[in-house]
């Protein structure tokens, strides 16, 4: 075994140029994988965080409305809300009603075209879990006991209606019964969040949109607010058990259909971009341990010769195959880890444009995500790669019979 | 003696003539003219309640409503609370919403007007719809039907343009009444969007006049509107200044 290694470590030094090419394919194949999935892990990651920012980790409604949420089925409401509240705080959560209603949107004296979404919810969800007030560009946070005639526009909100800090905004909705139902607030504030979805909204207090929407102690979601999004699925599980609120649906953010199925499609696209780096590299590495194969196809004839097993012929290979793939991937890792690391820090701005053509919570500036996992998941394939690539050609050169192995020139 | 026998041969000759010109047949054009006659006025100022149904929740509405022609129209909820003071105005094809809550006239424009007015089964759009029926649609009659026992024509009208809501109507009208009993509203892929009912007809001079309308629409279930005028004069003298932006402004 010894003699094998060292006879394996010897044949890397053997063609320099080649070993370093084969490194080079296995270093490049392994920084793209860490930055592919650390920026997917980014991209699904943040998504999660702008949804449980948004909507919370959880939430509870009725499941009529969950069925055409689309089209904001107001009628399907939560009627009284302080009952669902109390029973998610007694499970030891915060419990946030929320009402959201897609409204045309004017400013100052012009009529406008503009519509938007606008959000009412409590101040507290607006501090705690939308972190709003830390978000402002322009103006103030909602003044405490004024809140009800008061609203914070979102960045491309408030440029497309062109409101002014100060300026009266007239929201045109409809109540629960789809009578058309008007509301007005000062500007107090514009904010710049880190999604389009949020910069295309507004905000108004609970009570201005129960009045709105004319559902005066409901709201159309309680959001639950848990702190810790992979913990969703568990504590919806618990929720349901609460005999108040049975008679709702308690969906955590996973479970939603769209976000669901956006995992699923990550997940997917996870696969397919891994599967095709490390096939690629695969093949690259394939091609220069082929050539090594060939050149050395008397050699390996010599040592058949001499008593030298099959299995240990695939072994010197595969060695050699994976000395190579630590010599590429070693580095690969760190030049994939250190371009992740800034694509982390810094993101990728995408601009509105981008994000705004989905109706989701996707930020403007797409941020990586690298992790522990991330990083041995790549080493881990960039040495698969080796060995996958190595594999074929060394079963090659341990099939052919010594004789004829020696009889050849190459 | 001569007069008085006079008049009662002349009496019984139109006794004798009268039913002979109700039986004439009437073409669809002709109908629809009479129609017309019957739901067109020249000024008209009503009071009414509308009861919407839908999605098992029932409110009313007071409403006070005046009218000028085809073109004009104008209307002031009464009740309930949150909506008194809400006012509208119609003026050709644009339409004026006035909202006390926000103190602001809001022209309704737009997806606007296909939604359903204050909630109800009819839209904004509809509120818009000249009720001159000859101008808008080409009748084809179709067998005669009766409707509640009583013998009603029916008429397929279709849209002369688009500039019309529903390109398909399909409507029984009351022989003695002239008055569209039913309407079966159609979009223009054939599907059954609204059902609109005219009952307890009240007679005018020469005009029939329903005091009571149902609307229900076929594409939610459960939902009806049903207005019932509790008062209703035609020809009466109105303010111009009824018809214009000030008065939506006027407390």
């Amino acid at each position: 075994m010894g003699d094998l290694l060292r006879m394996a470590l010897r044949n890397t030094a053997r063609n320099t140029r080649r070993t370093a090419l084969t490194a080079m394919t296995i270093l490049l194949g392994t920084t793209l994988l860490i930055i592919g999935l650390s920026w997917l892990d980014g991209l699904l990651g943040g998504l999660v965080d702008n949804i449980a920012a948004t909507a919370g980790e959880v939430r509870v409604l009725k499941p009529e409305y969950e069925a055409r949420e689309e089209l904001f089925p107001l009628y399907e409401n939560i009627a009284e809300t302080a009952p669902v509240v109390k029973a998610i705080q007694d499970a030891g959560y915060d419990a946030h009603p929320l009402i959201r209603v897609g409204v045309t949107v004017s400013a100052g004296e012009e009529i406008g075209e503009h519509f938007g979404l606008l959000l009412g919810a409590e101040r507290s969800y607006y501090e705690d879990v939308m972190n709003l007030d830390e978000q402002l560009v322009e103006g103030a946070f909602f003044t405490p006991g004024e809140e009800s005639a008061q609203v914070i526009l979102g960045k491309t909100l408030a440029e497309d209606v062109g409101a002014k800090i100060g300026e009266d905004v007239l929201f045109l909705g409809q109540t629960q019964d789809g009578s058309i139902s008007p509301i007005k607030g000062v500007l107090v504030g514009i904010i710049d969040a880190t999604d389009a979805l949020s910069n295309r909204q507004a905000y108004a207090s609970l009570e201005r949109l129960r009045y709105l929407t004319d559902i005066p102690d409901g709201a159309i979601e309680v959001a639950v607010r848990i702190g810790d999004p992979s913990r969703a699925r568990e504590v919806a599980a618990t929720l349901r058990e609460s005999p108040a609120l049975k008679p709702y649906l308690v969906q955590a953010w996973s479970e939603r259909p769209l976000f669901a199925t956006i995992a699923d499609m990550t997940d997917l696209v996870y696969g397919v971009l891994a599967g095709s780096i490390v096939f690629i590299t695969a093949l690259g590495v394939l091609n220069t341990m082929l050539m090594s194969v060939l050149e050395r196809t008397s050699e390996v004839g010599v040592l058949r010769a001499l008593g030298m097993d099959r299995v240990s012929v695939v072994f010197l290979f595969v060695v050699e195959a994976l000395v190579i793939g630590v010599l590429g991937a070693l580095p690969g890792v760190g030049l994939g880890a250190l371009v992740s690391y800034f694509l982390e820090r810094d993101g990728v701005e995408m601009g509105e444009k981008v994000s705004a053509q989905v109706s989701l919570p996707i930020s403007t500036t797409f941020h990586a995500d690298l992790t522990l996992e991330v990083t041995l998941i790549s080493f881990a394939l960039g040495l698969s790669m080796a060995v996958l690539g190595a594999l074929l050609p060394s079963i090659r050169a341990a099939g052919i019979q010594p004789v004829d192995a020696m009889r050849s020139h190459r | 003696m001569i007069t008085r026998r006079a008049l009662i041969t002349s009496s019984l000759a139109l006794l004798a003539l009268g039913p002979a010109w109700a039986a004439t047949p009437l073409t669809a054009d002709q109908i629809l003219a009479r129609i017309d006659q019957n739901l067109t006025f020249e000024s008209r100022s009503s009071r009414m309640t509308m009861t919407v149904t839908k999605n098992g929740r029932v409110k009313s509405y007071e409403i006070v409503s005046y009218g000028r022609g085809a073109e004009e129209g104008a209307s002031e909820y009464l009740s309930p609370a949150r909506d008194a003071g809400t006012k509208m105005l119609k003026k050709g094809d644009e339409l004026w919403m006035y909202m006390p809550s926000v103190e602001k006239v809001q022209k309704i424009s737009g997806h606007m007007l296909r939604q359903g007015m204050m909630g109800s089964d009819l839209s904004y759009e509809d509120m818009l719809e000249s009720d001159d029926w000859r101008s808008n649609y080409n009748a084809v009659a179709l067998p005669d039907e009766p409707m509640n026992g009583r013998p009603c024509w029916v008429l397929d009208l279709t849209a002369k343009s688009e500039d019309v809501s529903y390109p398909r109507r399909k409507v029984w009208v009351d022989q003695a009444w002239l008055l569209p009993v039913r309407q079966e509203l159609y979009a223009l892929s054939g599907m059954l969007l609204k059902v609109w009912i005219m009952s307890d007809p009240k007679q005018y001079g020469d005009r029939w006049y329903p005091m009571k309308m149902t609307v229900e629409d076929k594409l939610q279930q459960g939902s009806k509107t049903e207005i019932v005028f509790t008062e209703l004069l035609f020809s009466v003298p109105l303010e111009e200044e009824i018809f214009t932006t000030r008065w939506l402004e006027r407390r």
